[in-house]
C-alpha cells in the first residue's frame, strides 16, 4: 500500500500510582499507511485507549512513563514538545471519544466548538472562513448548518457523536483515532455513524484507528486488525486473515470468536473465555494469556512467546512457534 | 412556559427568572442596590470635606432630629452623612477584597487542578498552611505588618480569603477536569490557557459567583472588625467599624452613635448573605434546603 503514516515501535506504557506499577502497554509494534483503517480490539483494560492517547501524547503527565517510539510522519510524538503537539493535535491527528454525552462542552454552542478547532489551526484566516467551514463540515455529517447556534443538550446522542466527528474532521486530519465511537449509541444509530464515517473516510482519504469491542464492526469497517491482550498485540494482520477460521489463530482470538453467538445455531448459553484478564500491576510470567488458555503448555508458564508470521499474519503464541519449527 | 422557550434562553436568563420569583431575593437585592446607590451618589448627598470630616463643636453629640437624621458624633459630624460615605468603604472592602481573592484563588485552583502532581501539591500545601491559621489572625498580622490604612486592609482581607477560595474552586475544577470535553479540547490542539480559561472556567462559573457573594459579607464584617480595633481604615475617614469603635465611649448616653453604624453593618451583611443564598438556589435548584 501507500506511504507510511504512523509507526509504533516497541511502545511500553507504565502507570505508577502509590508505588504500584501497572504495565498498561507492553512492547507494542504497529504500522499504519495513509488512508488505511486499522481496528484495535480487546477487552476492557487491554491497553487500547492508552495506546491511542500515547499517539496524541496525552497520557497523564505524572503517572505515565513511556518507552519506545511513536513516529507520526517521522516525528516521534512521545518526545515532541507541548507546542509542537498542540499543532499536531486536531490538525494532523484528531480523536473521537467514547462518550459523546460528555465530550462536548455544555457551555458553548456546537458551532462555536467546531469553529474553535478551525480557528486554532487557521489563525491567519478570518471569521468568514471559519463560519463557512463550520457550515460545510456540519452539512458533511448530516446536520443542518442552521443548528450550529444550539447547545449540546439540544442534540441526541447520535447527533452529538456526529458533531464530535465533525470536530475531529474539521481540519482534514491525516489520522483519525476513534475510541469506541459507537459504544454509547444504540444499534441503529451505530449503523448510521459508522456508514457516515466510512463514506467520509473514502471521501477525505483519512487513515483511521478504530478502537472497539465489536468484532462485527471491525469486519465491516477495517482493512487491518490488531488484537490486544494485557497490553500486548497478540495477533494482527489483514482483516481477511484474522476472520478466516481456517487459519491458525491465537487461542484468545479463537475464544473471542467462539463467544459470539451464531444466528444460525441454537445456543442455550454463551461460551465466554473462562477467567479474567490479569491485573496489569502483577502480570503472569511467560505468556500473559496462559492462566486462561485451554492449550496451556509448560513452556507457556515460563517463556514469553515470540511473535511469528503465520499465513501472512502475526501471532504471538508458543503453539504457532512449534508448528513453524515442525 | 413551554420547553422550547426554556431551551432557547441561556443559563443566566434562567437563573434570573428563578430569582425574580423569589421574594427574599428581590428584597435583599433592592436593599443591596440601595446601599450601592448610596455609595455611588454619596458626594451628591453630603459633601465629604464640609460635612463628613469637618468637625463642628457647636453640634456635637446631638440626638437624631430633622436636621441630622441619625444625630451627630462627638465631633459634631452628621452620622447619616458618614454612614452614606462609609458605604463606599464597606463595598470597596467587601467587593474589592473578595474579587481580588477569588481571582487569585481561581488562578491557583485552575493551575493546581490542570497540572496536578507536584504543582498541585505545592499550591495546596501552601494553602493548607495559610488555612491552618484563622483568617482574622492572618489579616491582623498583615495589617499590623503593613500598617493601618485602606489599601493595606484590602490586601489583608484578600490574602486571608485566598486559601478558602482556592480549596473550594479546586475541588470543583477537578470535577470539571475529569470530563471528556477537557480531554477532547486538548486532543483538538487547544493551548493550556485556552483549556483553562475557555473550557474550565465557564463550567465553574456558578461556583465562582456563589463564592463571591458568600465572601462579600464576611469581608465587610472583617474589615469593620479590623477598623474597630484600630488596624484598618484610619480616622477621620468614615468607616462603620471605626464609627462603632469611637461610639463605644459615648454609648450609654448617646446610643445613636453605635446603633446606626451597627444597623448599617447588619443590613449590608444580611442582604448580601441572603442574596447569595438565593443566588445559589437559583443556580442549582436541586441544592435548595441543603447545606
Amino acid at each position: 500500500m501507500g506511504e507510511k503514516l504512523l509507526e509504533i515501535k516497541d511502545l511500553s506504557v507504565r502507570y505508577t500510582t502509590d508505588g504500584v506499577i501497572a504495565h498498561a502497554v507492553n512492547h507494542v509494534n504497529l504500522e499504519l499507511d495513509k488512508g488505511e483503517i486499522l481496528g484495535i480490539v480487546g477487552e476492557t483494560g487491554a491497553g487500547k485507549t492508552t495506546t491511542a492517547l500515547g499517539i496524541l501524547n496525552l497520557l497523564p503527565r505524572y503517572t505515565a512513563q513511556t518507552d519506545g517510539e511513536i513516529l507520526f510522519n517521522g516525528v516521534n510524538v512521545l518526545r515532541a514538545s507541548e507546542k509542537e503537539m498542540q499543532k499536531i493535535r486536531g490538525e494532523h491527528i484528531s480523536m473521537i471519544f467514547q462518550d459523546p454525552m460528555t465530550s462536548l462542552n455544555p457551555v458553548y454552542t456546537v458551532g462555536d466548538q467546531i469553529g474553535r478547532v478551525v480557528k486554532i489551526h487557521n489563525k491567519e484566516k478570518g471569521k468568514e472562513f471559519v463560519e463557512q467551514r463550520v457550515d460545510e463540515i456540519l452539512n458533511l455529517v448530516g446536520i443542518p448548518a442552521e443548528r450550529k447556534v444550539e447547545y449540546p443538550f439540544n442534540f441526541s446522542g447520535g447527533m452529538k457523536q456526529r458533531i464530535m466527528i465533525a470536530i475531529a474532521l474539521a481540519c482534514n486530519p491525516e489520522l483519525l483515532i476513534a475510541d469506541e465511537p459507537t459504544t454509547a449509541l444504540d444499534v441503529t444509530i451505530q449503523a448510521q455513524v459508522i456508514s457516515m464515517m466510512r463514506s467520509l473516510q473514502r471521501e477525505l482519504g483519512t487513515a483511521v484507528i478504530l478502537i472497539t469491542h465489536d468484532l462485527g464492526l471491525v469486519a465491516n469497517f477495517c482493512d487491518k486488525v490488531a488484537v490486544m491482550y494485557s497490553g500486548e498485540i497478540i495477533e494482527s494482520g489483514a482483516i481477511e486473515q484474522i476472520f478466516d477460521s481456517t487459519n491458525p489463530h491465537h487461542p484468545y482470538v479463537v475464544g473471542l470468536f467462539g463467544s459470539i453467538p451464531k444466528i444460525t445455531r441454537k445456543t442455550k448459553r454463551l461460551t465466554p473465555i473462562e477467567g479474567l484478564m490479569p491485573n496489569p500491576a502483577s502480570l503472569p510470567e511467560g505468556c500473559k494469556f496462559h492462566p486462561r488458555c485451554p492449550y496451556c503448555m509448560d513452556i507457556c508458564k515460563t517463556e514469553e512467546p515470540e511473535a511469528v508470521i503465520v499465513n501472512d499474519h502475526l501471532i504471538k503464541c508458543h503453539r504457532c512457534v512449534r508448528k513453524e519449527e515442525a | 412556559m413551554n420547553v422550547q422557550t426554556m431551551k432557547k434562553r441561556g443559563q443566566f436568563a434562567e437563573v434570573w427568572g428563578r430569582l425574580r420569583k423569589n421574594k427574599l431575593a428581590m428584597i435583599s437585592l433592592s436593599v443591596l442596590l440601595l446601599i450601592c446607590m448610596a455609595a455611588i451618589f454619596a458626594d451628591l448627598i453630603a459633601n465629604y470635606n464640609n460635612i463628613v470630616i469637618k468637625q463642628n463643636g457647636a453640634e456635637r453629640l446631638m440626638a437624631p432630629c430633622a436636621q441630622h437624621w441619625f444625630g451627630t458624633d462627638e465631633f459634631g459630624r452628621d452620622i447619616f452623612a458618614r454612614i452614606i460615605h462609609g458605604a463606599r468603604m464597606a463595598l470597596l472592602m467587601g467587593f474589592g477584597a473578595t474579587i481580588i481573592s477569588v481571582a487569585a484563588g481561581l488562578i491557583l485552583a485552575c493551575v493546581a487542578s490542570y497540572f496536578g502532581g507536584v504543582v498541585d501539591m505545592v499550591i495546596m500545601r501552601v494553602m493548607d498552611v495559610l488555612n491552618s491559621v484563622p483568617a482574622l489572625v492572618i489579616s491582623l498580622a498583615i495589617c499590623s505588618g503593613l500598617g493601618a490604612g485602606t489599601w493595606q486592609l484590602i490586601v489583608a482581607l484578600s490574602v486571608a480569603g485566598i486559601p478558602i477560595h482556592t480549596r473550594m474552586i479546586r475541588s470543583n475544577a477537578l470535577g470539571v477536569m475529569g470530563n471528556e470535553y477537557i480531554e477532547a479540547a486538548k486532543s483538538q490542539g487547544a493551548s493550556t490557557a485556552s483549556v483553562i480559561f475557555s473550557h474550565m472556567v465557564p463550567n465553574i462559573a456558578s461556583i465562582i459567583i456563589i463564592q463571591i457573594t458568600s465572601t462579600v459579607a464576611t469581608n465587610i464584617l472583617m474589615g469593620a472588625t479590623l477598623s474597630f480595633i484600630g488596624l484598618g481604615v484610619k480616622p477621620p475617614r468614615p468607616e462603620w467599624g471605626l464609627m462603632l469603635s469611637s461610639g463605644t465611649d459615648y454609648m450609654l448616653k448617646n446610643p445613636h452613635m453605635v446603633i446606626f453604624p451597627g444597623i448599617a453593618i447588619i443590613l449590608t451583611a444580611l442582604s448580601v448573605n441572603t442574596f447569595g443564598d438565593c443566588l445559589r438556589d437559583a443556580f442549582d435548584p436541586k441544592l435548595k434546603g441543603k447545606a
